[in-house]
């Protein structure tokens, strides 16, 4: 939880005080230089995108975002017309016209931008994003881990008005100067800061690494105030998560005591991920466990193939990782013969949150036959997003590669930018999954299932009958799925996390497979 | 005390007197300034340490009750490594001129009993019984040698398919590991017959030691993924390049099991303290091990649990090799730059002095570029030098994602820098005209240190430019392949550098899209383990026969085999 609110935190970081194109000097800006900024975007699309709308498509989504403000406007024969045009003179002469119509729909030029951009980024596939270069920053640090800060949480004390400590990191400045949760903060360097916006506190506590700030905090109830001086750091986070969390950033990795078996879960790729994975194999291993399961069901950010290739390597003794295509050439990318858990027996638990680069990573794991796959079906979203660097010194969030299997087969479905859920249950929740298209097929199939009609939307979990067959015969594994009626769970398993139980038991016959 | 032993010390009490009085009145020895780089160590008997100059070529012998030096003598213009043979007489290696150099120590002199000239370069000796091996690096070959009290003779020179240097002797099998990348080879001594050769994922392996209890083979070694990058976060976590401590069982290294790794574990080296360039390792009786991180001038110990030392002892600036006494009371550690020995107490894991070896004169520029070419404090954290990659200025045979092309996502082959001073313009892509733009792009790009000094760039490019290129393998005539040459390659490999100075389009687009690239020099070709600037092609013939590099049609099977023999002799 600690993380998913730093997390948030430093979302929170990236967003406010943010527009889409929020410098001041902008706001002055002539007609031409919005124009100008505008055909950046797209000129930046059509040169990273690795499989960008044309020039008019885009070009058509602004206009349209143009109108909409207005709630008028005739649209009917625009895109006829927009399809006659060729050159960018043509495009930006009408563009021009656009804005001068609707200059007087929007309240300020700051905000007709803002309508302008994102109007030409609805058109481009896979969720792009402009990042200003605050935020990019930011995203630059939590990419590589290197958020600098104090390590807290904060929120807002709507009794007192003044912002609240939600959490401390282990690893933070601030906890280790003694900073509580619960405390308020009543002034930064000696500035009160009672009613003020959260954004702006978190302003005045960020800034250039080595650098200090000094807090003001008392406790909810009581008047008295303390100062402490924390230095500004590098915060490390933890992208790796175990079992339980036993302590602050103190996980218990093992999943099945009896059975030593282990349980990781990669929250998100980092380029420390590798080097955590290190760290708790020595750990793990010193602990006398031999088996793994591997969590992969969720997405991760924008960014991320790197860091999951170095992670593929690391779990991998060699192979094919997978290859990956951008708009200059394909790569391969090969394992070498170093490998975590080496000899253990893992289990990877994918399902609807796999998608991306996790999908990547769990289709190299089980291409090389380093796993089984336990779970549902995947998204089959195979698109890479990465920052392209803007003149602003912004970036441009744009998918720029698609990835592929070690084969060069592609596991994205028919629409890969789009997050919604393949056909794989009908109407009477029987699996159809030989109809799914695109994305993983788990090598061991745990069925979730929407409770319907009784109006109850919570997931429930069944799980299948354990296929016959060993634990490195995927082929098998998979195809005896489909044979295998799915049983329903009520009550009080409705909470369990079938396919983790599901891999713990494949796991624990592996194990025995093995002792015997 | 018995009475007899009285009187056996009162029978020699005037020689005690006699010796002493001489002991009160010499002046003890101080050695001459001068420039010895000490390489190798060798402990001779209880009392003295002997340790060789690489660059003065003498041999040191240190009193270690004293911890000071008695005696140097010349022995050979370079030195590098020296043993004990059985009798007491040494053993030298002379990477200069060549030889293999017997000598009988009377007292603290040295005279020669015999010399062996061998092929380039004897790098190192382990001995065994009556017999010694040496690593011939880069005629990638091991002598075998017969060593008597008054000869030296060359008995056997088992081949192999890389270059040698460290050795470890294990029962009647000889290890031997690659100098550049990460093979490891087992001989059979009796038979004289590489039994395997097997690829770790490693380079730069420096040091291979015996665990304690005899059943595992420890290799110092680093590692460099070619899908890391060369930015500060890729080097800040390891993920660049690692310093390891790698401990393989022995049984599985010394059976022909194919998975050398199987029962391997990997420790880096590297937890929360500089490290980088692991050099040399040993291990005490109690079962601690201790390595010298040559490029950051530290040595670590880890102990039975695989913890290591954190920080480790900083007390030299590039220790290089190490040796422990067998009462286990002291471990000697050759600083090869600061011209020193240090004294190490393994028990309290602290130094406990440094024996001086004189007075360092004043370096010239290509000495101080020595310096900098192996100090990893010119890189991002410590992490890396400039050798952890050009492995002592040749290359790691690896692939490396640099910014040295302009774009991240291509990976490239780790150039060879011998004979580099002379190969303009630089980079894969030729876009450095000269070599102090390329070495400032190496330390502040891909090393991910601070720009360097105006001054350091300049001792850097002096030592870069007086690196000669590695010999060829082969000396057989080849006039017809030179012809075949001549026809097909020259215009772009133009010799006598075997490069030229623009760019071409050879159809070897890389993964960026870059399709032009400067030829890289041949020179030293032979001494090379992959092709292009990918390692597409894995052996010389394939450039050839798969990719049909310089020809418009594909060569004939005759063809190829006579420009192969050409390009191994350059």
């Amino acid at each position: 939880m600690n993380h998913r609110l730093f997390l948030s935190c430093a979302l929170l970081l990236c967003c406010v005080g943010v527009s889409i194109a929020s410098e001041p000097k902008r706001q002055t800006s002539s007609t031409d230089s919005l124009i100008d900024r505008a055909f950046t975007v797209i000129d930046l699309v059509l040169e990273h995108h690795v499989d960008p709308p044309t020039r008019q498509e885009m070009v058509l989504g602004a206009v349209k975002a143009l109108f909409k403000p207005a709630k008028a406007g005739d649209i009917i024969g625009l895109s006829k017309r927009i399809s006659t045009l060729s050159t960018a003179e043509e495009l930006r002469s009408l563009l021009r016209t656009r804005l001068e119509e609707a200059a007087g729909s929007f309240e300020s030029p700051h905000e007709m931008e803002a309508a302008l951009v994102r109007g030409i980024l609805s058109v481009v596939p896979g969720e792009p994003r402009l990042a200003s270069a605050k935020e990019f920053k930011v995203d630059q640090q939590l990419a590589n881990n290197r958020y600098v800060g104090i390590g807290i949480v904060l929120s807002f004390d709507t009794d007192s008005r003044f912002p609240r400590i939600q959490d401390t990191f282990a690893r933070g400045t601030a906890h280790r100067a003694g900073a509580k949760a619960g405390e308020l903060i009543t002034e930064i360097d000696g500035t009160n800061i009672h009613d003020m916006k959260l954004a702006s506190v978190i302003d005045m506590l960020r800034g250039e690494e080595g650098s200090h700030v000094t807090l003001s905090l008392r406790k909810p109830k009581e008047t008295e105030t303390r100062k402490i001086t924390i230095k500004r750091t590098v915060v490390p986070r933890e992208t790796v998560m175990g079992y339980r969390e036993v302590s602050k950033e103190n996980w218990d990795f093992t999943a099945d005591s009896s059975a030593r078996i282990g349980y990781l879960r990669i929250k998100e790729f980092a380029s420390s991920t590798a080097h955590e994975l290190r760290q708790i194999e020595k750990r793990l291993a010193g602990e006398g466990l031999r088996a793994l399961v591997l969590d992969l069901r969720m997405g991760v950010g924008p960014g991320k193939l790197q860091d999951a290739a170095l992670v593929a390597d690391a779990l991998l003794p060699g192979g094919t990782i997978g290859q990956v295509q951008t708009t200059k050439g394909l790569r391969k990318y090969e394992a070498d013969e170093d490998c975590l858990f080496r000899d253990w027996p893992m289990a990877v638990l994918v399902g609807e949150g796999t998608f991306g680069e996790t999908e990547w990573l769990a289709a190299a794991l089980q291409d090389n036959k380093r796993a089984l796959l336990v779970g549902q079906p995947t998204v089959g979203h195979a698109y890479s997003v990465m920052p392209v660097p803007t003149p602003d010194g912004g970036a441009l969030l744009l998918a720029n590669s698609i990835m592929y299997r070690g084969e060069g087969t592609a596991f994205h479905g028919p629409n890969p930018f789009s997050r919604r859920k393949p056909a794989v249950w009908d109407m009477d929740g029987q699996a159809v999954i030989r109809e799914a298209v695109g994305g993983l097929k788990p090598d061991v199939m745990v069925e979730l299932r929407r409770s319907r009609p009784q109006g109850n939307t919570r997931q429930n979990s069944s799980v299948k009958e354990e296929p016959p067959a060993t634990f490195y015969n995927l082929k098998e594994a998979a195809s005896a799925y489909e044979k295998v009626e799915p049983k329903r769970e009520t009550g009080p398993n409705r909470d369990r996390d079938m396919t983790l139980e599901k891999a713990v038991e494949l796991l624990r016959s592996r194990l025995s497979e093995s002792a015997g | 005390m018995k009475l007899a032993h009285l009187c056996g010390l009162i029978r020699f009490l005037p020689w005690l007197v006699i010796f002493s009085s001489i002991a009160a009145i010499a002046e003890p020895y101080v050695p001459p300034a001068g420039l010895r780089r000490p390489v190798a160590l060798a402990l001779a008997d209880n009392d003295s340490l002997l340790f060789i100059g690489n660059r003065s070529g003498t041999i040191s012998i240190a009193d270690t009750a004293q911890d000071r030096v008695v005696a140097e003598s010349a022995a050979a213009s370079r030195l590098a490594d020296i043993a004990v043979h059985n009798g007491g007489n040494i053993l030298v290696a002379d990477d200069e001129a060549n030889q293999l150099l017997l000598l009988a120590r009377r007292g603290t002199k040295f005279s020669k009993v015999a010399s062996l000239q061998l092929p380039e370069h004897p790098v190192k000796i382990r001995v065994s019984k009556d017999e010694c091996f040496v690593a011939l690096l880069w005629a990638r070959a091991i002598a075998v040698v017969d060593v008597s009290d008054r000869a030296l003779k060359l008995r056997a020179t088992t081949p192999l398919p890389f270059a040698p240097r460290e050795l470890l002797v294990v029962n009647e099998s000889l290890i031997v590991a690659d100098a550049f990348g990460g093979n490891l080879a087992v001989v059979d001594l009796a038979r004289r017959k590489v039994e395997s050769v097997r690829t770790l994922p490693a380079h730069n392996i420096r040091g291979l030691a015996l665990s304690s209890d005899g059943k595992r083979l420890y290799v110092a070694h680093q590692t460099l993924s070619p899908i890391a990058r060369t930015t500060p976060d890729d080097i800040r976590w390891g993920n660049l390049i690692g310093n390891h401590v790698r401990s393989l069982a022995l049984n599985t290294v010394l059976s022909l099991d194919p998975d050398l790794l199987n029962d391997s574990e990997v420790s880096l080296l590297r937890v929360v303290d500089n490290a980088a360039d692991p050099a040399a390792l040993a291990e005490t009786a109690d079962g601690n091990v201790l390595i010298a991180s040559s490029g950051t001038g530290q040595i670590f110990f880890v102990d039975e649990m695989q913890q290591l030392s954190s920080p480790g002892l900083q007390g030299g600036r590039r220790p290089t090799a190490i040796t422990i006494t067998k009462d286990n009371t002291r471990a000697y550690v050759a600083d090869t730059f600061g011209d020193q020995i240090l004294v190490i107490d393994p028990d309290m894991r602290r130094i406990r002095g440094q024996i001086a070896l004189g007075a360092r004169r004043s370096l010239t520029p290509i000495e101080r570029g020595e310096e900098l070419f192996y100090d990893a404090r010119l890189s991002h954290q410590g992490w890396l030098s400039c050798h952890s990659c050009h492995t002592d200025g040749h290359s790691n045979g690896l692939l490396s994602d640099t910014f040295g092309d302009g774009s991240f996502g291509a990976p490239k082959r780790v150039l060879s820098l011998l004979g580099v001073g002379e190969t303009g313009p630089w980079g894969w892509n030729g876009s450095f005209t000269t070599l102090e733009e390329q070495v400032q792009q190496s330390i502040h790009s891909t090393m991910g240190g601070p720009v360097p000094a105006h001054e350091d760039i300049a001792s850097l490019t002096a030592y870069l430019k007086s690196l000669k290129p590695p010999p060829a393998l082969s000396i057989a005539s080849a006039t017809r392949g030179q012809q075949i040459f001549n026809k097909h390659c020259a215009e772009c490999h133009q010799p006598s550098t075997y490069t030229s100075g623009r760019t071409y389009e050879v159809g070897l687009a890389d993964e960026v899209g870059t399709a032009r690239f400067n030829p890289p020099s041949l020179r030293g070709l032979s001494q090379r383990a992959g092709f292009f600037h990918d390692n597409r092609a894995k052996t010389l013939e394939s450039v050839f026969i798969e990719f049909q590099h310089g020809f418009e049609t594909a060569p004939s099977p005759d063809d190829i085999t006579e420009l192969v023999t050409f390009l191994r002799t350059l």
